[in-house]
């Protein structure tokens, strides 16, 4: 699991040595897509676990910004797609995230637009399935 | 593994809020993000203060509000698409109603009114309101969103004021006032010399100034001044002044006789006279108390506020005595036709308060109707002096 390098860091190697990360532009369009299905797979989710948790799946490939996230999480939220609860970690909040019932229908729905989107694209920009 | 003190939290908590970041949830949110990145990541003996900066400095572009921003910008979006949808529906509404309203009117068909109405406040309430609110949240600072803001204000009073006109309610020239001092006073300059000083905008800041200050000397042209309504009314009034001269002339003249002529006619008579003047008063007093059967009064009401150039309304109780008129009056013009002279004339109805065409359907002013009692007053004097004349 990623805990050796600080993100500072990380993003210093990242520059150096162009490490493909997937652009932010890239990444718009599909984080509701990436939470809702991540929580649905957990439980429940607070905000730095579920950016660590898409660094280890992806190894690193896909770097969720806290300035992304957290405006997503606040939408999904008030769109009643997710609950949350808090818990005292000491002195601070953790607030953690959970699909609520309709939350879980709309993660059905986004994951399979999403995966009908990129046979789309593959067709579109002829893009060779990799045989492994 | 570091471990964080409370102190540290709290100076953590008391930088996010310092950074602008105001939403409590969020705040929380960052602060254990935060937490969680110093826990992880620091070393047990580690320089917090700096860890810390670097950590933080991660989290946004320029800005750590812009996290707040987005946010915010992306809780309004849902409400972005039903106001658009709001603001196209009521746009369509309005620009329906108001030109079926206008067709409606043109033809002198019923409902008219309320057309135009619903046209105009659905435009101006929330069609226009809207509007301005979607453009305003498009523009970055906020001076140009207060711009926005008043330009609004200006183009919803002046839209509100030809509302007021059509329905004949008070107030709709202080609407085209307050509007144009807001635009012409406030707004203008603002916009001005806000835009004139930037190359790429200069162009179209003096062309659109320009068109501010034609719209509006155009409006003005349209508009009869204060000075000129109230010389306007001095001469209705003063016309009324001679109308009632005349009458009483007309009516001392066969005074001491008029029981000579025939009783059916002589009745008639005097039961149209008396209603007539019953009309008249009523239309004054609902505005000021006025005598009709004294001249001496009529210096007093001319220091009154003159009324005569306002639109009559009908109502029930001058609805029915009006009514009342018309029925005589018919008696009246059937009495004159059976006495057979080519000498006596008809009371005219056509295009008068009696006319049945006229009413509702054609603005006459209370001065109008005034003057057509008067009319009739006259009718029936002057015949009684033919009768007479006929002995």
């Amino acid at each position: 699991m990623y805990n050796a390098l600080d993100s500072y860091v990380y993003l210093y190697y990242v520059l150096k040595y162009h490490i493909m990360i997937y652009s932010s532009e890239l990444l718009k369009g599909t984080l509701k897509t990436i939470v809702l299905k991540l929580l649905s797979d957990n439980k429940k989710m607070y905000g730095y676990e579920i950016t660590q948790k898409v660094r280890e799946l992806t190894r690193d490939k896909i770097q969720i910004t806290e300035g992304a996230l957290y405006p997503t999480l606040h939408a999904l939220e008030a769109d009643g797609f997710v609950t949350t609860e808090s818990e005292f970690i000491g002195k601070r909040v953790r607030k953690y995230y959970s699909l609520s019932l309709s939350g879980k229908t709309k993660t059905n729905e986004k994951v399979n637009e999403l995966a009908d989107f990129m046979n789309t694209m593959k067709f579109l920009l002829d893009i060779k399935p990799k045989t492994a | 593994m570091y471990q964080l003190s409370d102190t540290q939290i709290d100076f953590i908590l008391d930088d996010i809020r310092a950074r602008g970041v105001e939403m409590e949830g969020l705040q929380d949110n960052l602060l254990d993000h935060v937490c969680c990145i110093i826990e992880q990541n620091l070393e047990a003996n580690g320089d917090f203060e700096n860890f810390y900066q670097k950590t933080i400095r991660l989290f946004y572009k320029d800005a750590l509000w812009e996290i707040e921003e987005e946010t915010l910008l992306v809780l309004t979006f849902k409400h972005y698409y039903t106001m658009k949808k709001i603001m196209i529906g009521s746009g369509v509404f309005s620009v329906l109603t108001l030109t079926f309203g206008i067709w409606f009117k043109f033809m002198h068909w019923p409902g008219a009114s309320i057309l135009v109405v619903s046209g105009i406040l659905s435009g101006s309430l929330i069609f226009l309101p809207l509007l301005f609110t979607l453009k305003a949240k498009e523009k970055q600072k906020t001076k140009d969103k207060y711009l926005i803001g008043i330009s609004a204000l200006g183009v919803i009073l002046i839209s509100l004021s030809f509302l007021f006109k059509v329905m004949h309610w008070p107030y709709s020239i202080e609407l085209v006032y307050l509007s144009a001092l807001l635009m012409l006073l406030i707004f203008l300059p603002l916009f001005f010399f806000s835009g004139i000083r930037q190359e790429e905008t200069k162009l179209n800041t003096i062309t659109t100034s320009m068109l501010i200050i034609m719209v509006y000397g155009l409006l003005f042209m349209m508009i009869r001044t204060p000075s000129a309504s109230m010389h306007a009314a001095m001469v209705a009034d003063q016309e009324h002044g001679i109308e009632l001269e005349i009458l009483m002339n007309e009516r001392r003249l066969s005074e001491d006789r008029q029981n000579i002529i025939p009783t059916s006619v002589y009745e008639l008579n005097q039961e149209l006279d008396k209603l007539c003047t019953e009309c008249k008063g009523f239309l004054f007093w609902k505005t000021y108390p006025y005598d009709t059967a004294s001249v001496s009064s009529m210096v007093e009401f001319n220091h009154n506020k003159p009324m005569l150039n306002d639109p009559f309304e009908y109502d029930q109780t001058i609805g029915e005595k009006l009514n009342k008129i018309g029925i005589l009056v018919e008696k009246y013009n059937l009495e004159m036709a059976k006495l057979g002279s080519k000498r006596l004339s008809r009371i005219r109805v056509t295009a008068t308060f009696l006319d049945n065409k006229v009413k509702g359907s054609y603005p006459l002013t209370i001065g109008n109707v005034l003057t057509q009692l008067t009319q009739i007053q006259m009718f029936v004097l002057q015949n009684t002096r033919t009768l007479l004349a006929m002995k």
